[in-house]
């Protein structure tokens, strides 16, 4: 086989592969699940680490329990407590509810469905974990005061009150950030999603 | 561009990366990896297409980058199957003849090195001096050079 005989096979083989157009669905549908699997995958990242944080602190709060003293001390623990369950639970939902995001595995149809109601657990989450960082300082400072000081904020409640303030200005800012990051990734996210409607 | 032009830019010319990924790939799962890879990096590198050249030219050079840098990473790792049959999934006709001579010509093509493959899958496809220059990178005279080095390379293989 000559050089000339090769060029006229490869030609006739060029030529056939023109008439056809097998480029699959499967790889513009790999295109949008890598898309999206990567940002779904930077929610499931902090959440993780918001679940393991937060277990953490839970722990260490029920481990020190015993060194509350008052009234108010015991009631910022339950109070905390009950908190840090609520956003242990909320975690494990939302990282389910996102890993269950994926396009091999079910129709678009269904992908998109379960990203609307991730959208909607996260949105209400979101509203819920609000009011939450506002009401979480009255109970996390008398415990964490309780437990890691010698202060007492019912004989002196001026130091919870610097406290509180440090929060006011803090905790929002936390929040917004946080909010910022999920509303970026859940809209690239979307826009994967719409991208590859746009296709089919 | 958008996505769609993009999608359908690929869709036109997705022989090239069948005969990229035919021509550097031995077996149908590395085939289907590297088709794939060279169709995720052209989706993440076409929004620096800036149109200074055409469509297919780009393509190529990306492919063939592709092709090369993927095949480098994963030969590290595994022995590559003896070439099948399965190269030829893609044409519907039923060719015995074609196929016979197309599956000769990708054995001699195996025998090259990286860029030799690359620079002889340009010359079949009867790409000029220039243009094969311009997707990889070499002087024109520089390519002159090595087709008639892997001329002579092929038809001493084809002799023996």
């Amino acid at each position: 086989m000559d050089l000339d005989e090769m060029k006229l096979a490869w030609s006739k083989m060029s030529d056939q592969l023109d008439k056809q157009k097998k480029l699959t669905s499967d790889i513009i549908l790999r295109m949008t699940q890598e898309k999206s699997t990567s940002r779904l995958r930077r929610i499931i990242l902090m959440e993780s680490f918001g679940v393991i944080m937060t277990t953490i602190v839970l722990l260490i709060v029920v481990a020190n329990f015993n060194r509350l003293e008052n009234w108010a001390e015991v009631t910022g623990g339950i109070g905390t407590l009950l908190i840090l369950t609520f956003a242990i639970i909320f975690g494990i939902r939302l990282i389910r509810q996102a890993q269950g995001i994926n396009l091999f595995k079910h129709s678009f149809k269904e992908t998109l469905n379960r990203f609307n109601a991730f959208t909607k657990l996260l949105g209400f989450y979101k509203r819920i974990s609000i009011i939450i960082n506002a009401a979480s300082p009255i109970f996390m400072f008398p415990l964490a005061f309780g437990m890691f000081t010698d202060i007492d904020l019912l004989e002196d409640p001026t130091a919870g009150l610097y406290g509180l303030i440090g929060a006011a200005v803090f905790v929002p800012l936390v929040l917004y950030l946080i909010i910022r990051f999920y509303k970026s990734n859940i809209s690239a996210v979307r826009s994967s999603f719409n991208d590859y409607k746009d296709q089919f | 561009m958008s996505r769609d032009e993009f999608t359908q830019l690929i869709k036109e010319n997705e022989g090239i990366l069948f005969k990229v990924s035919s021509i550097y790939a031995d077996d149908t799962e590395s085939r289907k990896d590297l088709y794939q890879e060279m169709v995720l990096q052209l989706w993440r590198s076409y929004p620096s297409f800036k149109g200074d050249s055409k469509w297919s030219t780009w393509m190529y050079r990306i492919a063939l980058n592709t092709a090369i840098t993927h095949m480098r990473t994963s030969t590290k790792h595994k022995v590559l199957d003896p070439l099948d049959h399965s190269i030829f999934d893609l044409t519907e006709q039923d060719n015995s003849d074609l196929e016979e001579r197309l599956i000769m010509l990708y054995e001699q093509i195996k025998t090259l090195n990286r860029l030799e493959k690359a620079i002889i899958l340009l010359f079949l496809e009867d790409k000029s001096h220039a243009e094969i220059s311009q997707i990889t990178g070499l002087t024109t005279s520089n390519v002159g050079t090595r087709i008639s080095r892997i001329k002579s390379k092929l038809k001493q293989k084809m002799q023996h």
